[in-house]
């Protein structure tokens, strides 16, 4: 603490001369190329996507190596926000574990049915999307987007547009792929749109991302019976999610609807995400797991 | 001689290589820190990390902090975080030249350089705002940037002290008017 008290925190440059003026005129000049780059990407959206592709391609190690060097520490944050906001929670849960539990008979009785009914049809059941897991290696720090990158690319089996779950409910969808890295956009960010049924009604909708935490539901059907606490899936209309994916709940905000993601609850630290890979089947991505696991040193491949 | 680790002489090659590369080095490892998953999750704190970065190195004689590696740190960041390029590229820079601007005025009291930091946060936190505005994208409350800026201004110290340590082993301040060496 010595170093800290002899050198004054908020050390004065008295004395000094100011800065150059070359140096001012250079940021200055870096100030508008960065609106100029600002102005590109307002126009165009997609601009700049193969060059950006190749430097995420190769700066992605380097944030996968710092995450991982970082990893204890955020451990350590995770676990006092956890601790911190756990307090608030318990009366919560106390009221949700009642209602699961109600809700949990329910289930079992419907799972019998559904048994006896599947039994009665020789209902063979449609097969299980494939999902491998894939680390995170960095996430968007705020600001104007909500995006994470993922430490597995065309080298894992990963495509623009396949499905990202995180823990309960989809957290997003690749948008570029790199070699060994993807960048996902995360439900929340301002481009996100995803089609979406709500409800049991199952009245239509859009959820649209806008930047803040709880994305806005719009589009909703014309005499959309919607009530706070209902449950958000994704609808497969468009054919980029398939049908069914848990979104989030409803929540009401003033005269609108907005959505609590439930991939929200997963704090994206320990960074596994799973990955839908709808255009494999699960023969041919259970043949590519062992590459998978090789070819990732972080990417582990957990297929379904 | 005195214990713990050798400073490095502002001669040597050593010493005049971590001159060089020691601002811009704590720059993009606050950048990576910032792009981090689960670093400081959800206090907007982590983007605020390479401000309190370029503050330190701003307000110091001697600018040892260059535009273009604030322009290049802010584009990586926009780069690993998938949003439009330019966006932390601007709000880095401007905090760049605030600082540089505000630092003038220093006189070495602490109030006055919270004071100055405090500015410096909210004029980062002004261009989000309204960039973000620009894209058609909600503003974050203003109860959660007040909470990440206290927060930043609380943690801004061990900031100043870490790289203030790096600073002062590579002989960065040896040519100042507040010499650790002097002071020490």
């Amino acid at each position: 603490m010595a170093l800290f008290e002899r050198n004054q925190i908020f050390l004065a440059r008295g004395g000094a001369k100011p800065r150059d003026s070359a140096l001012g005129f250079l940021a200055w000049v870096l100030v508008g190329v960065a609106v100029a780059l600002l102005g590109a990407g307002w126009i165009n959206p997609g601009v700049f996507g193969t060059w950006r592709a190749q430097m995420v391609a190769a700066i992605a190690p380097v944030a996968a190596t710092v995450s991982v060097v970082l990893e204890p520490v955020n451990q350590v944050w995770v676990r006092l926000a956890g601790t911190a906001t756990a307090f608030g929670e318990a009366a919560g849960l106390r009221a949700d574990n009642a209602r699961l539990l109600a809700a949990a008979a329910r289930v079992d009785e419907l799972e019998r049915e559904n048994a006896d009914l599947r039994g009665l049809t020789r209902f063979a059941g449609a097969p299980g999307v494939p999902r491998m897991a894939a680390r995170v290696v960095a996430r968007s720090p705020g600001g104007l987007s909500r995006t994470l990158l993922i430490g597995a690319g065309r080298n894992q089996g990963i495509q623009d547009g396949y499905p990202v779950i995180g823990g309960e409910g989809l957290a997003g969808r690749v948008v570029q792929t790199q070699d060994d890295s993807a960048s996902v956009l995360l439900l929340g960010d301002r481009l996100s749109r995803v089609p979406v049924y709500i409800g049991r009604q199952q009245a239509r909708g859009v959820l649209a991302g806008t930047g803040a935490d709880f994305p806005n539901l719009e589009f909703l059907g014309g005499g959309s019976a919607i009530a706070e606490g209902e449950m958000v899936t994704t609808s497969g209309l468009g054919g980029v999610f398939p049908r069914g994916l848990l979104v989030g709940v409803v929540v009401r905000d003033g005269d609108g609807w907005r959505v609590r993601l439930a991939a929200d609850a997963v704090p994206f630290t320990v960074g596994v995400l799973q990955v839908a890979l709808p255009a494999l089947d699960v023969g041919e991505a259970r043949a590519k797991a062992p590459e998978r696991e090789t070819a990732g040193a972080r990417s582990k491949a957990v297929v379904k | 001689m005195r214990g713990g680790p050798a400073r490095h002489d502002e001669g040597s090659l050593i010493g005049r290589v971590l001159l060089a590369v020691w601002p811009s080095v704590s720059l993009i490892l606050a950048v990576m820190m910032a792009a981090s998953p689960g670093f400081l999750t959800g206090t907007g704190v982590g983007a605020l990390l390479p401000v309190a970065v370029i503050f330190f190195w701003s307000i110091r004689r001697g600018a040892p902090l260059q535009a273009v590696i604030v322009f290049a740190a802010g584009l990586m960041l926009d780069l690993i975080s998938h949003g439009p390029a330019g966006y932390w590229a601007l709000v880095y820079l401007v905090t760049l030249l605030m600082a540089a601007t505000v630092g003038e005025f220093a006189n070495g009291s602490r109030i006055a350089g919270a004071a100055m930091l405090a500015a410096c946060l909210a004029l980062a936190f002004g261009v989000q705002a309204a960039v973000s505005v620009a894209f058609g994208a909600e503003l974050p409350g203003s109860i959660w940037m007040a909470t990440a800026g206290a927060m930043m201004m609380i943690g801004y110290p061990v900031v100043a002290w870490v790289l203030a340590l790096g600073a002062e082993r590579s002989g960065l301040d040896s040519g100042t008017r507040f010499s650790l060496r002097r002071l020490s």
